[in-house]
């Protein structure tokens, strides 16, 4: 499976145009042929890294339909719509990316919905993380064997909701989306200095020093129609 | 009064050497000119911007301090430690800027900032960057908006834009103090995506149309101000 990932960076008044497009035009346009769709509509909140962007991703189920999303965007059905949203965006930085050994979004195409329902809306942390050069199936192995067996309280109820390798995009990097279970558990990440204890070797925050020593958070909170959440 | 705004991509394991540096040299050496003194040393929090990014807020009476700070480190007491700080980081990028008269300071007067290491609790800023062809009409109208906006859960703790003005089109800065883990929590929980936090003067100058660059970061507990 492929994840057709996007940041929309975008002015405040085109903000709901945008997000309208997508929810009405975008995501039945896509579901109209097998193998493709819009799964997850984000937008970053104030005082994220950067503000104001939508976040998109469309799941692709293999290259025949990505071949087919392509031809459809370039000249197709699709065009227009692009073109529109173009026409509302300051910038787009897109991403084809592939699941990871360790992802755990693994949607049924045909059970994401393709028409817009409400619920409550979700908040996230979303990381572009840039593995230490040479690392990059280190950094996978890493989150693999010692990452994703912490537990959720070990991991402050912010828990893994994706994790991806873009193979088309700006940087080799990896991409890791977890939902907030509890602001509290945010609130204290945000607020607490960590004790220096926990920065020696054999914990995570030391070890995964060899893999990887930067990233980039963006907070992020899904739409209330978002398909997946 | 100048402010020279760094900010640092540090090498993750150099992390708490990088700090311990700071705090022990530069806070102090930087104390011993009377017109330069370390105002604010904060890292965005794991989950909250870049990992491993500092920022570093000095204050200079005017640019003669700047320059007389500058040389320093280039060829005075602080080069081997600007030597060895280099070593810690991957890159750094600065931002010379001139105090506007958009909100008061509590920095007006240096000799009151500490010039050695505190022990408090850590506190919450937000660092706000706005890019603009026009920087007076961004200050004016920032100006205007502090003067006659209530306040919010945002403090503002200070302003500043590139000393090159129009001939720049680097950022206006404004640092706000974050009031409580409280208002932080309800800000972060909002349900609505959109939710904008109270008491930017972005937002009440009507300047939040265009994307902006936001940094959260948490001082240090011995950060001469918080």
């Amino acid at each position: 499976m492929y994840f057709v990932h996007q940041v929309h960076r975008l002015r405040r008044r085109d903000a709901s145009g945008f997000e309208a497009s997508v929810r009405d035009d975008l995501m039945g346009a896509i579901a109209t042929e097998p193998g493709a769709r819009l799964i997850w509509y984000a937008w970053t909140i104030d005082a994220a890294v950067s503000h104001l962007e939508a976040i998109t991703m469309v799941a692709v189920e293999d290259p025949a339909a990505l071949t087919r999303l392509s031809e459809r965007t370039r000249s197709g059905d699709l065009a227009s719509i692009g073109a529109r949203l173009d026409d509302l965006r300051v910038d787009v930085q897109t991403r084809i990316a592939k699941p990871l050994r360790y992802n755990p979004l693994n949607p049924s195409l045909a059970d994401v919905p393709t028409t817009a329902a409400d619920h409550a809306t979700v908040g996230y942390m979303h990381d572009f993380v840039p593995p230490c050069i040479g690392q990059a199936r280190g950094y996978e192995d890493a989150m693999s064997n010692i990452y994703m067996a912490m537990t959720d309280t070990e991991l402050l109820d912010v828990v893994l909701w994706a994790g991806l390798e873009p193979v088309a995009g700006p940087v080799p990097e990896q991409m890791n989306i977890s939902r907030i279970q509890r602001t509290d558990a945010v609130v204290k990440l945000i607020t607490d200095e960590f004790p220096r204890d926990i920065k020696k070797l054999g914990s995570w925050m030391f070890d995964a020093l060899k893999v990887r020593d930067h990233w980039t958070t963006r907070l992020a909170r899904c739409a209330s129609w978002s398909p997946l959440y | 009064m100048i402010i020279i705004q760094e900010i640092h991509q540090v090498i993750g394991v150099q992390e708490l050497p990088f700090e311990d540096s700071y705090r022990d040299t530069y806070l102090p050496a930087v104390a011993t000119d009377p017109d330069t003194r370390l105002l604010w040393f904060g890292w965005a929090p794991h989950g909250g911007g870049q990992g491993y990014e500092a920022a570093t807020i000095t204050a200079a009476r005017d640019l003669g301090a700047w320059d007389r700070l500058v040389e320093r480190g280039r060829y005075g007491d602080l080069a081997a430690w600007a030597t060895s700080i280099e070593a810690m980081r991957y890159s750094m990028q600065v931002h010379v800027c001139e105090v506007e008269n958009v909100v008061p300071v509590d920095f007006a007067d240096l000799n009151s900032v500490p010039g050695t290491a505190g022990d408090h609790a850590p506190s919450v800023l937000r660092l706000d960057s706005l890019r603009s062809a026009d920087p007076r009409g961004v200050l004016a109208a920032l100006a205007n908006a502090a003067a006659s906006s209530a306040s919010g859960m945002l403090a503002p703790a200070g302003c500043w834009a590139s000393i090159l003005g129009g001939l720049d089109r680097a950022p206006v800065h404004i640092l706000y103090r974050i009031g409580s883990p409280d208002d932080l929590r309800d800000a972060l929980g909002a349900a609505d995506p959109l939710h904008q936090w109270s008491g930017s003067l972005t937002v009440a100058a009507g300047l939040d149309d265009e994307p902006m660059e936001t940094r959260l970061l948490r001082t240090a507990r011995w950060s001469p101000l918080v």
